[in-house]
């Protein structure tokens, strides 16, 4: 990178105390000109809380940054803007019934008079369309766009400022497998077109090597390392990343399919929703793993919540557990046996209620008497139950859900739902999102002692390959709505997989 | 560390609207030392007695997020019917038991709006309030319509006092009490209620139908309501289309007021009765200082944005931890 000049943005010694905790603990490292700077480290790795620090959201507590050995203070993120830093955010920031175009220049629109300019904004939009060398429709609303353009909508308007340094949080976190490549291209080819620098957030290791020219890998609130990407193995990473004893290993015990068959849970032949029939073939047995993968989209979801009853159906009809189901809210299927953990982590929460109320809202029965008043005792008993089982972190049974951490509250929620009684079917969609490898492979570990021990069925959703290559007995790959393939571990091939998963039956 | 340290805030928190009302209790007392003469605290309760039930009812339908802009018109039209009713000479108990069928009635028609055909609950309330205001103003003929032989058993709900000292409402307003906290606080049901309130979408995950509770809360509020109404016709021996105008806004300031009890920053039932508690201390204490009636509009009004206040402070303190 460039000689001894001065860094385009050196961090020198950063603290950030939260009452009781130090989320960044003197932290130091430069940024480049033109450089690509990856951040890697586990949730509440403190991550996020530097970068906020850096725009301005957050104030300095001890330490301070220099752009261009000149040393700044932020008060707002407006400061940070002035001198060329901008962020995009984890979550999506877009008003969905606007057009790009209207969203990159929401709030800094050009104005005729006392009216917004819609031309200018359309010309605007152009431009930094050609500037940033990206190509997605701007005059339709963003919430016909996929996950993949409207990343590129919240990097336009990042954009639209002129950064020098652009802050990239977990930017592939909402993409599919098959946008994140593309994606990838796009920030390396506009970080040298426009003569950026990047500091890109992640969780994975792939991308880093990927694209990034340094990283630098946080460790509770403490950097562990900065090192350029060529003279650096994954391996270090991963070992700077975590203790090595946290990331937890297990074996599957092969598995005899005839006998299996036998002991099936439930089989499906096809669904009818959204005025479309649906070919969705398959079956779960007893103490088997099952992974549905698929694009985004691809009906894994909406499949797996007609038959718990979430999501209302055309037509549905299944055997399960030796009986042909038709119909049935969520609350009859859970009795029966059956229940889904949410894909998105808020849907499975009460984030104003406290974490016994949590864990007991799913068994309102069960710790009640016949009239209907609740067994406190023995809800409490159970809920501490739940949460030492899970080991979750928390501080008091009586605090609200909301205090503790993603990781934490995906523990709460699938630790109540594999104690829901005579279950014999749990799917969990997208279980490990936005988690970090330890608790991942502790989710990885709860999956299998759910198939292998306690004889459960269960359905492993999920966009990463990868761990449902590692945990799951059999496989069906999705692919607009239907599935189009079936493959025991054995024939696991991870290309086979992605073209069913990219081009459905073109291949077979 | 940090965690611990939030989480005593909050508990602290939690009970300081009621110490706050028993310190403005106790200042009322020293200047004005009536205050807590028994004969006037009955007078507190009694004067209470409709609004409370009435903000209990309201605090059902504000629990799962949606509103009832119907109550005071429940109220009224509950009231209006008792009295003409009463009149065409139909025993009080079969009264009691038609009005309120009436407005459990109007509750379901609420809810059915709402949940089922998918009105948001603000506007589906509000057309039920003008149907309702029109009613009203059809059976009393537009006007104010009284019953005119005192020591009737149309006056006892409202004036009677068991061994001349505690007035019947007043036991109704704590069989009210007890059951609406034992509903919300200690059974099934409430806790399925604040779990549509606290997330509506999460309930079909984990098995509870949102739009039942909803349904459940519509129907207790506009039957609530007119109990309230019932009552406050019994009262004051007469009845008016127009007794329920200002209804909603003085419950949202016992509800704002609640919400910063007992669970901090969410409407509950708790927390609603300490708040009716408080408005009514104030507005009964300042008459007895002698306070002009500017002054205790004055007061109203700061002390429901003193909470309003407090409650987006917690909310934001609550959310910022999410």
């Amino acid at each position: 990178m460039m000689a001894d000049a001065a860094p385009l943005l050196s961090i020198k010694e950063i603290t950030k105390k939260f009452t009781g905790i130090t989320a960044v603990d003197h932290v130091s490292f430069d940024i480049g000109n033109n450089e690509i700077h990856a951040l890697i480290g586990e949730n509440g790795a403190g991550k996020s809380t530097l970068c906020k620090m850096l725009t301005g959201e957050y104030n300095i507590d001890e330490g301070h940054i220099e752009i261009n050995g000149e040393e700044m203070h932020f008060k707002e993120p407006a400061d940070s803007m002035k001198v060329g830093i901008s962020m995009v955010y984890q979550e999506r920031n877009l008003v969905g019934y606007m057009t790009a175009a209207q969203n990159v220049f929401l709030g800094s629109e050009p104005m005729k008079g006392i009216v917004v300019d819609q031309k200018e904004i359309q010309k605007k939009a152009e431009k930094l369309q050609e500037y940033l060398g990206v190509n997605i429709p701007l005059d339709v609303p963003v919430e016909k766009l996929g996950a993949g353009e409207q990343q590129l909508v919240e990097i336009m308007r990042a954009n639209s400022t002129t950064p020098q340094i652009l802050i990239l949080d977990e930017p592939t976190a909402s993409l599919g497998e098959g946008e994140i490549g593309p994606f990838l291209n796009f920030v390396k080819k506009m970080t040298k077109d426009l003569d950026l620098s990047v500091i890109y957030i992640t969780h994975k290791l792939e991308e880093i090597f990927a694209i990034a020219d340094k990283v630098t890998v946080m460790a509770d609130g403490k950097k562990t390392l900065t090192a350029n990407i060529s003279e650096i193995t994954q391996e270090e990473c991963v070992k700077a990343m975590i203790r090595g004893d946290k990331i937890k290993t297990f074996d599957i015990p092969k598995k005899d399919y005839k006998e299996l068959e036998k002991k099936k849970v439930i089989e499906v032949n096809e669904l009818t929703y959204g005025g479309k029939e649906h070919d969705v073939q398959f079956y779960v047995c007893k103490g088997e793993a099952v992974g549905f993968y698929g694009l985004v989209g691809s009906g894994r979801t909406e499949t797996m919540e007609i038959i718990s009853g979430i999501r209302p159906a055309d037509k549905k009809e299944f055997m399960f557990d030796g009986e042909t189901v038709t119909g049935g809210d969520s609350f009859k299927m859970i009795q029966k046996g059956i229940i889904l953990t949410p894909e998105l982590r808020r849907d499975g929460i009460f984030p104003s209620l406290n974490l016994v109320e949590n864990v007991c809202t799913l068994f309102v029965k069960k710790f009640a008497t016949a009239i209907g008043m609740i067994k406190k005792k023995e809800g409490v008993d159970f809920t501490l139950e739940v949460l030492k089982k899970n080991g979750t972190k928390y501080t008091s049974r009586n605090q609200l859900i909301s205090e503790l951490s993603g990781g934490n509250m995906q523990k709460i929620i699938i630790g109540r739902s594999i104690e829901v009684e005579n279950l014999k079917l749990i799917t969990m969609d997208e279980p490990t999102a936005g988690m970090d490898l330890g608790a991942k492979s502790e989710i990885y570990l709860k999956i299998r002692n759910l198939t292998d021990n306690l004889e459960k069925g269960v359905i492993f959703i999920s966009s990463e390959l990868e761990e449902l290559l590692k945990v799951c007995d059999r496989m069906y790959v999705f692919y607009e709505g239907n599935i189009v393939k079936e493959l025991k571990r054995e024939e696991f091939d991870k290309e086979v997989i992605l073209g069913y998963a990219l081009g459905g039956a073109v291949n077979g | 560390m940090e965690k611990v340290k939030q989480k005593n805030n909050i508990n602290v928190s939690k009970y300081v609207l009621l110490v706050f009302t028993i310190a403005v209790g106790i200042v009322f007392a020293v200047l004005q030392p009536t205050f807590i003469s028994f004969g006037n605290l009955t007078n507190v309760v009694s004067s209470t007695v409709v609004l409370c039930i009435a903000s209990i009812g309201l605090s059902l339908v504000m629990i799962t997020g949606e509103i009832d802009f119907a109550c005071g018109s429940e109220l009224a039209a509950a009231a209006c019917m008792s009295v003409v009713l009463y009149k065409k000479g139909i025993p009080y108990v079969l009264v009691l038991v038609i009005v309120l069928l009436f407005c459990a009635a109007v509750g379901a028609v609420n809810g059915f709006l709402h949940t089922r055909i998918g009105i948001p609950g603000f506007i589906a309330t509000m057309g039920t309030s003008f149907v309702l205001d029109g009613f009203s103003k059809w059976f009393t003929g537009g006007k104010r319509v009284t019953i005119s032989t005192g020591g009737n058993t149309f006056s006892r709900l409202g004036q009677y006092r068991i061994g001349g000292v505690i007035p019947i409402s007043i036991v109704v307003l704590l069989l009210v009490v007890v059951a609406m906290l034992i509903y919300t606080e200690g059974m099934t049901n409430g806790r399925k209620l604040y779990a549509v309130g606290s997330n509506d979408s999460a309930c079909k995950y984990i098995g509870i139908d949102a739009r039942k509770e909803k349904m459940k809360a519509f129907i207790i509020s506009a039957v609530l309501c007119g109990l309230a109404g019932i009552i406050n016709a019994s009262q004051l021996n007469m009845a008016n289309p127009y007794m329920g105008e200002t209804t909603l806004v003085n419950l949202l300031t016992m509800l704002m007021l609640g919400a910063t009890f007992y669970r901090i920053g969410e409407f509950n039932v708790p927390g609603t009765i300490v708040g009716a508690l408080l408005v009514n201390i104030i507005n009964n204490g300042m008459v007895l200082v002698g306070a002009e009636t500017w002054q205790q509009f004055v007061l109203q009004g700061a002390i429901m944005l003193g909470a309003v206040t407090l409650i987006t402070i917690l909310r934001a303190r609550v959310s910022k931890k999410g």
